[in-house]
């Protein structure tokens, strides 16, 4: 954000309430020196940016929030570039990217439309050749740097997001080393020794779980410590979302635990849990973008006969009795019992 | 200098934590004699300097301002009380009013102890906005003010309008909280949001299929079964049979 961005809005702002130039910088600065701010002749500083905001009946967060606002019509193309990279959505994604790619883009976001292009292509021939598939996740790691930046101890919550859906899209492909960096990663979140720096803390701390669940049961490999320890941890974070009420999270953790008890053989628990990563799925409004990966994902661990009979016996079951989600996760199995 | 001297102890803690010396730190933000005239606060920081600092080393400027803040955000607490509240999650009600209760003034605090007991949620947020007109809201919520209940507000009173007969206000209200929810992460918004959106009649069938989706993990008191069929009946759809044929389509 550039200094004379906010030195322009809050002269809007005054402007705006009708407020006496004199008495708007009274004991606080001088016409002059203001004049000179707003020429970009000087700059201001932190205590008198302060003063002219609490004037005009700012604070600090409040202007920033409306500053965002403001912002927030320019990024919304880029936001919707991301949404439909994460909801799978590949085509409206492609679309969207050759709509902003016909106007020039800083330095900055041309790499990161580059960066998502080839994450479709991936994600669009993925399986079609192993070895070219290797050969970009290798690409990808190299380019975005992210394996080195994994050691860091301060993160923005943008970079944060920005090392998620990069793991989301290649995690499955990467080594088995490099795997266990990403679920050491969120480990050292989740205790402490990594911190996100800015972002809201309470969804910070669902997403350092989900995400430790998600790279925990998405190795090939996993010990059954491990197993126990994730296992533990989906439990816990299934009832953080009680607070956060983060849906994707929900989906992604029912997803993880109800492939798991299917894998496991626990098809009680596989079936009140893939009931509900299925209705979290359709909770998104995206159901279409997002089922195809899911109906790829499950196809290793059921028939496609028993899910849709273990969907439709579940929704019978919450059709007759009176069921609560928090109530029912509490009493999933232990999945350490299963990890051997 | 309040704000500067824990603002500069944070720059300092950070720089320490990342193993820098003081002029790799600094490398073209400012001069260490600069520096250090902050640090002895003898000196008020720029902002340019204070924006270099954030752009470097990815702070979120308000996040940060705010973390410096002794005060809890008001606005953010206020909010979380009353959503949780309409959700019936009662236990983290204690603890978000035991953050605000030293900043909040006598007047907003009974009003919330008032709203705890008779659940009259509209009252209290009309209280604490201090206004009613939608449009006003909507504006002041655009101008940063307030965003975090004005949104609260906003599906409280939508909530009162869907069995109105005028849908002037309810259509508004829909179209900004659609607008908000795109381009926000909070996806609870989803679940007020497509009620609304299916009572305005947009996209009926989707919209209610995925707010009762939603309703099996935002609403601890009105059972799936109960609210499915109170809403097949209002809506006049088989909600249930969608899901079937959803989950069958997408798996054959």
């Amino acid at each position: 954000m550039d200094i004379n961005r906010y030195v322009f809005e809050i002269e809007s702002l005054r402007i705006e309430k009708k407020i006496n130039q004199d008495v708007f910088l009274k004991d606080i600065v001088s016409d002059r020196q203001y004049r000179r701010y707003l020429n970009q002749e000087s700059v201001m500083t932190l205590d008198i940016f302060l003063k002219l905001l609490q004037r005009l009946d700012y604070d600090v967060s409040s202007f920033l929030t409306y500053i965002d606002q403001k912002q927030l019509e320019e990024q919304k193309p880029l936001l919707d570039i991301r949404s439909a990279i994460i909801d799978f959505d590949y085509n409206k994604a492609k679309a969207l990217i050759h709509d902003v790619k016909k106007t020039p883009q800083s330095k900055e976001i041309d790499d990161m439309l580059r960066l998502y292009l080839k994450l479709i292509d991936f994600y669009e021939k993925l399986d079609l050749n192993k070895d070219s598939d290797n050969q970009k996740v290798s690409s990808f790691l190299k380019e975005t740097n992210v394996l080195s930046s994994l050691q860091e101890t301060y993160f923005s919550a943008d970079k944060f997001s920005s090392i998620n859906l990069l793991m989301n899209k290649i995690f499955n492909r990467v080594e088995p080393v490099h795997q266990k960096a990403f679920l050491d990663f969120y480990s050292d979140f989740i205790e402490g020794k990594k911190v996100v720096l800015d972002g809201d803390t309470l969804e910070n701390i669902q997403m350092f779980y989900s995400y430790f669940c998600s790279a925990t049961f998405g190795r090939s490999y996993i010990s059954e410590e491990e197993a126990e320890k994730g296992g533990r941890y989906i439990k816990d974070a299934i009832q953080l979302t009680r607070e956060t009420l983060m849906t994707y999270n929900l989906m992604a953790l029912n997803y993880l635990n109800s492939s798991v008890c299917y894998l496991h053989k626990l098809n009680e628990d596989a079936k009140k849990t893939l009931f509900y990563a299925l209705m979290s799925v359709i909770a998104t409004g995206n159901h279409q973008g997002i089922f195809p990966s899911f109906k790829l994902a499950y196809g290793d661990v059921v028939s496609k006969e028993n899910l849709i009979q273990d969907f439709k016996s579940e929704l019978k079951r919450h059709l007759e009795h009176d069921t609560k989600y928090y109530e029912e996760a509490k009493e999933f199995n232990d999945l350490s019992t299963c990890a051997g | 200098m309040t704000y500067q001297h824990a603002l500069v102890n944070y720059l300092e803690n950070y720089r320490r934590s990342i193993h820098l010396t003081m002029d790799e730190f600094i490398h073209d933000i400012t001069s260490s004699r600069s520096y250090y005239r902050y640090l002895n606060l003898e000196q008020h920081i720029p902002m340019d300097v204070l924006l270099k600092f954030t752009n470097r080393y990815q702070f979120d400027l308000k996040e940060l301002l705010d973390f410096l803040n002794d005060q809890p955000n008001i606005d953010y607490y206020i909010a979380r009380i009353i959503r949780m509240h309409r959700l019936h999650r009662m236990t983290f009600i204690d603890s978000y009013m035991n953050k605000i209760s030293p900043y909040i003034n006598e007047t907003l605090r009974d009003a919330l102890t008032q709203m705890l007991s008779n659940n009259n949620r509209i009252y209290m947020l009309e209280k604490f906005l201090n206004e009613t007109d939608i449009n006003s809201l909507i504006n002041r919520y655009k101008k940063g003010k307030d965003t975090h209940v004005i949104l609260e507000y906003l599906i409280e009173k939508g909530y009162t309008l869907i069995h109105h007969s005028d849908q002037k206000d309810l259509d508004t209200i829909t179209l900004f909280l659609n607008d908000v929810r795109t381009y926000s992460n909070d996806r609870y918004l989803d679940y007020p949001t497509t009620l609304f959106l299916a009572h305005s009649g947009k996209d009926v069938t989707n919209n209610i299929t995925q707010h009762v989706a939603l309703h099996l993990f935002f609403n601890d008191e009105v059972s799936f079964k109960s609210y499915m069929k109170s809403l097949n009946e209002l809506f006049q759809i088989n909600i249930d049979s969608q899901f079937e044929s959803i989950v069958q389509k997408a798996f054959e």
